[in-house]
């Protein structure tokens, strides 16, 4: 129903319709700012892969044929605006919250305001503790995969695409999309079991942190 | 068993939780069976449980303001101009520098072998470089060699002569253009070896059509060809009609002073007929041409007067024409001084011409007794000034300069007459004995131009079987001195226009 709006939004925009247009964006902009986090998990680099998206839509705009979905198309914009950019910042060191978080914990040295705020939530049960961290494990890992496979599990886990829009907005093959998910699934496990696995084995480090 | 010998794709869907219930039935058996595989299953399930249940994102207030302000800055200025990303080099990671690096060394590379190459090309062009071309390289001497040639060849000796007849009042002023050239013209071609000289068809047709062209410019007066031609044409009348012709002064203006002194001293100039009228013309000139020595050409003009007075004698012409000529011409230095003779040949002309005329600069002197003449009477004199310096260039003869001569600054020059564009024109060989016979050949293949030597050729005492046929083919060159084969002599080729045709001659 909501995409339904959304194209006939994008085919009045496509017509000159500024007020169709501006409609169109501001639906738009959580996902498009959602799908370059999740791409860069660092909120600046997100905000300014999600304004470059934004000014392509509304510079090609007239451009959209209404062959996709427009959610699919500004998808298609937005993740290839954040592989292009994790291409260009692939080795650099952004220091993120969570880089912090991890590193402080491996280190052994408790620092910034990550570490304050596991400290504070540690504070509630177990298992909604074990549920953040291995968010957190999560998300590191997530930092740690390949551009296309981490792309290709933003699409589908968290903005919940099906196969063929991720083709779409991959310009893959259905089959390859799924191959590609399956094995960006075994690489994020195997990052999460790296992290888990250095995290074991500073335990004891971490435990007398939180406990002094 | 791993999950490798599992189908992904079962692994995938059951994950995804996509499968049928009949495939997701099985697939729980299997993971029964492997206890790994169900491990890691429920591992990948877990994963995607937790990316599922990652916090929804909301965008910053600053997107929906830059949207917002974008929008606006569309509506009011029209569509936004399509922001070009600046794509210059990161240089804050190693390894963008890295990239940076070897970007520079491929620009440094490609310059290199842009310099490399343009070194060869410039090393192979100077190593390949054709004959030809060498000889286009000499065009410009050449060039400058043929200029200055046709420079001295009107500028010859007797331009000066030319020059103060011209200055005389009943000649119109000389248009001496060539006589100017300049003396480093002159120099250059003097400097210039003969080696340059290499001739080659496009070089020598191209100096043709420049040498047409310059001698179309400038047309020079040369009294002496008046005078030769006026002579043949009364030697031509005569010889056509018994009675002699009359010449007025009006007639006599149009000549030049050495026909009308000529005329005035020694009126018979009768002696010429249509078998012998070439012998004729040469005894005459040579007899003119050593007017400045007259006890010298006096006995020249003895030795001559036998063969003359044959031709005239088998033509019958009284003798008493030619003795009375060679008399007159042997006194030629009393030009001024004398009187017009009686006789029925004679050409009268009053003394009022005659004393309006300058003898001393008679262009005959200009003709060098010491070496060979050759008197040519072509229908074209241009032309055939043109092919001999052709010819002299290719076969590397040499052209002898003509001295730049002092301008006649007292005097005033009127303009040409329009019966005096026909000139002879005068072009000095230095030529070697043995290429002498080549010389003669090639003049004795123009048909329609008539060659007398006035002066004895030059023979090469290495038994020249050729020069001596040749002599028997040209009966005009009378005596033969013996030279060295490569000692080089002066030959004066002295083009004349071709006589006009008899008038006819009414019963």
């Amino acid at each position: 129903m909501a995409s339904v709006e959304e194209d006939k939004l994008a085919e009045l925009a496509a017509q000159g319709n500024h007020k169709a247009l501006a409609q169109l964006l501001e639906r738009l902009e959580d996902r498009v700012y959602g799908v370059c986090y999740r791409m860069t998990h660092h909120p600046e680099d997100a905000l300014d892969l999600a304004q470059q998206t934004m000014l392509k839509v509304i510079q090609n705009i007239g451009k959209f044929e209404g062959h996709a979905s427009i959610g699919t198309w500004v998808y298609r914009i937005a993740t290839n605006e954040s592989i292009s950019h994790l291409r260009k910042q692939k080795v650099r060191k952004a220091a993120s919250l969570d880089q912090n978080v991890l590193s402080a914990q491996s280190d052994g040295r408790s620092a910034s305001l990550g570490t304050t705020i596991i400290d504070h939530r540690e504070q509630t049960p177990d298992q909604h503790v074990q549920k953040k961290e291995a968010k957190q494990i999560l998300r590191k890992a997530m930092t740690q995969l390949d551009e296309e496979h981490r792309a290709v599990l933003v699409l589908r886990d968290t903005q919940g695409l099906d196969y063929q829009q991720v083709a779409q907005v991959l310009d893959l093959p259905m089959g390859t999309v799924k191959s590609r998910l399956f094995r960006a699934r075994l690489a994020l496990r195997e990052k999460i079991l790296e992290l888990e696995g250095s995290i074991t084995n500073d335990q004891p480090t971490s435990e007398r942190k939180v406990t002094s | 068993m791993r999950q490798s010998d599992y189908d992904e794709n079962l692994i995938l869907g059951y994950v995804e939780n996509t499968l049928s219930q009949d495939e997701k039935a099985i697939f729980e058996q299997l993971l029964v069976d492997d206890p790994e595989l169900a491990d890691l299953v429920n591992m990948l399930r877990q994963d995607r449980l937790l990316l599922c249940e990652m916090d929804q994102v909301t965008a910053p207030m600053e997107l929906s303001e830059y949207v917002s302000s974008q929008l606006e800055r569309e509506l009011l200025l029209g569509p936004l101009p399509y922001k070009k990303t600046a794509k210059y080099p990161d240089r804050s990671t190693p390894q963008s520098r890295g990239q940076f690096r070897i970007m520079r060394f491929c620009a440094y590379g490609s310059l290199a072998a842009m310099f490399l190459v343009v070194v060869a090309l410039m090393y192979h062009d100077t190593a390949n470089q054709t004959l030809m071309d060498r000889v286009a390289k000499l065009d410009f001497n050449h060039k400058q060699t043929r200029e200055s040639v046709v420079a001295m060849n009107r500028s010859s000796d007797d331009t000066l002569d030319i020059e103060a007849l011209a200055a005389t009042p009943i000649l119109p002023k000389i248009q001496n253009n060539a006589v100017t050239a300049s003396p480093s013209v002159t120099s250059s071609f003097q400097k210039v070896p003969p080696q340059s000289q290499t001739p080659s068809l496009a070089f020598m047709e191209r100096d043709e059509m420049e040498l047409q062209e310059t001698t179309a410019e400038s047309f020079r007066v040369d009294t002496d060809a008046i005078a030769l031609q006026t002579e043949t044409l009364i030697a031509n009348n005569i010889s056509a009609d018994p009675i002699p012709p009359v010449i007025t002064h009006r007639d006599l203006k149009a000549m030049s002073p050495t026909t009308a002194m000529l005329a005035g001293e020694s009126a018979p100039t009768s002696f010429g007929t249509s078998a012998m009228l070439d012998q004729a013309s040469a005894d005459q000139v040579t007899s003119i041409s050593s007017a400045p020595s007259a006890r010298k050409d006096k006995t020249l003009i003895e030795g001559k007067s036998f063969q003359v007075a044959k031709a005239k004698e088998a033509l019958g012409i009284p003798p008493e024409a030619h003795l009375m000529l060679g008399k007159k011409i042997a006194t030629a230095k009393s030009f001024p001084n004398a009187s017009a003779i009686n006789s029925p040949l004679a050409v009268r002309v009053t003394r009022r011409a005659l004393t309006a005329m300058r003898p001393k600069n008679d262009t005959q002197q200009s003709l060098n007794q010491q070496n060979a003449v050759c008197l040519i009477q072509s229908p074209n004199p241009d032309h055939t000034v043109v092919q001999i310096n052709q010819w002299a260039i290719r076969n590397r003869v040499e052209i002898v300069p003509i001295p730049k001569p002092t301008p006649h600054k007292t005097e005033q020059r009127k303009p040409l007459h329009a019966s005096n564009t026909q000139l002879r024109q005068v072009v000095t060989l230095n030529i070697q004995t043995k290429q002498i016979p080549v010389l003669i050949q090639w003049l004795n293949e123009h048909p329609k131009q008539q060659n007398s030597w006035l002066q004895p050729l030059p023979q090469s005492n290495a038994a020249n079987n050729s020069l001596q046929r040749l002599q028997q083919e040209l009966p005009l060159a009378p005596t033969l001195r013996l030279n060295p084969p490569n000692q080089k002599s002066q030959i004066q080729l002295m083009i004349i226009p071709s006589p006009l045709p008899p008038p006819s001659i009414k019963p």
